[in-house]
């Protein structure tokens, strides 16, 4: 029955057939429909590789995992041997910064010094003496000879140090202004009156400040510094400050006060001597 | 079976002319659709069930190497293959004249059909298809349908059915 109607409309059932297979054919061929031929078969697969992706991935993630954890251990002890050696670098970077600006300085200094200057180093300190005495690494090879006025770079700041005493080939010893045996000419701007300072000695750090009229009126924290008529040191390098004014003796005709050396000589590394003024050659 | 050899040969040399030599024939970018006559030829011939597979077939192999909707050739030509089968059940009439007419009547409908498939499954500017290519691929099929009708039955003398 069936076998008959089939083959009494056959040219139907193939027409019908074919045309859906046409008609197919164009739905998934046609940009306007979504259904596209890989559409549908990603359609169908979907549910079967998401839920097999999903296993994977989750075992595949605690494979991993595991050796993850060593490589990312192997990693951190890697990282922290690097830190360390990134540190250290860095200190010595540092130290090198250091060094470096402070052999600039000392190149700038000289360099821009007016001063014929030579620039030497401290090798000898006399803590005992209240560093009266400096030893320094340059001698009469040098062209140093005693006599020549040293001064040193402190806070960024410019202070005379003392005066050449003594000099021997290789080395020289300078006379602090802390000696009590030095007097150096001083000009109080403040004030405007000249002077003399003297070192105490004795473990003092002050220096005597002479020969100042009592009329002068003196402030506390007046700078002192190198007297223009003074042919020892240049004239404007700072001595130091006016640091204590002592007015119990009223018989005095000048003042009884003492300056505080504005160098350091504990702090200090590197001195200048000065060979030859530039205005004195001039 | 040699019959079936001899359709087989059949398509795909029109296809091979339609792909080659049409370009040199064509008018204005329109070419004939000899494939086109070869299927309302043998449906008028040969029946409904031998002109819907022949359409069918002749459309999918247009398919494969047109840059249009695939399946669309298939589709229009399975139509054309099975109206004009059901032509050749009704109406014995074979001449010049009818030739002319079956020729012009299936390229209409081709068009149209093509149109409608065009526009329901792409998009399509229907103005510019009517007047600018498709009234002359139906003047175009339509002349040559009765030529190619005695070309295919010269064919048909010499390698067809005895």
């Amino acid at each position: 029955m069936f076998s008959f109607f089939l083959s009494k409309h056959r040219n139907s059932f193939i027409f019908g057939f074919l045309f859906i297979l046409s008609v197919s054919f164009m739905s998934f061929s046609s940009t306007k429909f979504s259904l596209t031929f890989k559409e549908v078969g990603e359609t169908i697969l979907y549910p079967f590789r998401f839920v097999f992706g999903g296993i994977w991935d989750g075992a595949a993630g605690l494979v991993n995992s595991f050796g993850e954890r060593e490589k990312l251990k192997e990693a951190l002890e890697q990282r922290e041997k690097e830190l360390i050696f990134y540190k250290r670098q860095f200190v010595e970077v540092e130290d090198l910064k250091k060094e470096n600006e402070k052999l600039k300085n000392l190149l700038n200094y000289k360099q821009l010094e007016s001063f014929d200057i030579e620039s030497a180093r401290i090798i000898g300190r006399d803590p005992e003496a209240n560093f009266s005495s400096l030893t320094i690494d340059k001698g009469r090879k040098d062209g140093i000879e005693a006599g020549m006025p040293v001064f040193a770079y402190y806070n960024e700041g410019k202070g005379i140090v003392g005066i050449i005493s003594e000099s021997s080939f290789f080395t020289a010893k300078i006379k602090t202004i802390r000696n009590k045996d030095l007097a150096v000419g001083i000009y109080l701007p403040y004030a405007e009156i000249h002077g003399v300072v003297q070192g105490l000695g004795d473990n003092k750090n002050f220096m005597a400040l002479l020969y100042i009229d009592k009329d002068i009126s003196l402030n506390l924290g007046e700078k002192a510094i190198t007297s223009s008529e003074g042919d020892l040191f240049p004239k404007n390098i700072l001595i130091g400050t006016v640091s204590y004014i002592d007015t119990t003796d009223k018989t005095r005709l000048t003042h009884k006060a003492y300056i505080k050396p504005y160098i350091n000589l504990a702090q200090i590394e590197d001195v200048f001597v000065i060979k030859k003024s530039l205005e004195a050659k001039e | 079976m040699r019959t079936l050899i001899y359709r087989f040969f059949l398509l795909i040399g029109f296809l091979l002319l339609t792909l080659q030599l049409m370009e040199y024939i064509s008018i204005q970018g329109n070419t004939p659709d000899i494939l086109l006559i070869l299927v309302i030829y043998i449906s008028h011939k040969k029946g409904v069930m031998e002109g819907q597979v022949t359409g069918f077939a002749a459309g999918l192999l247009e398919d494969i190497y047109s840059i249009e909707l695939f399946g669309i050739h298939a589709f229009v030509k399975l139509i054309i293959g099975n109206l004009t089968g059901l032509i050749y059940s009704n109406f014995t009439a074979d001449n010049f004249g009818f030739r002319i007419l079956l020729g012009f009547l299936a390229s209409l409908i081709h068009g149209i059909l093509f149109m409608i498939a065009k526009t329901i499954f792409e998009s399509m500017d229907v103005w510019y298809y009517v007047t600018n290519h498709l009234w002359i691929k139906i003047l175009y099929t339509t002349v040559l349908t009765p030529f190619l009708f005695l070309f295919l039955e010269f064919l048909e003398k010499r390698f067809g059915e005895q």
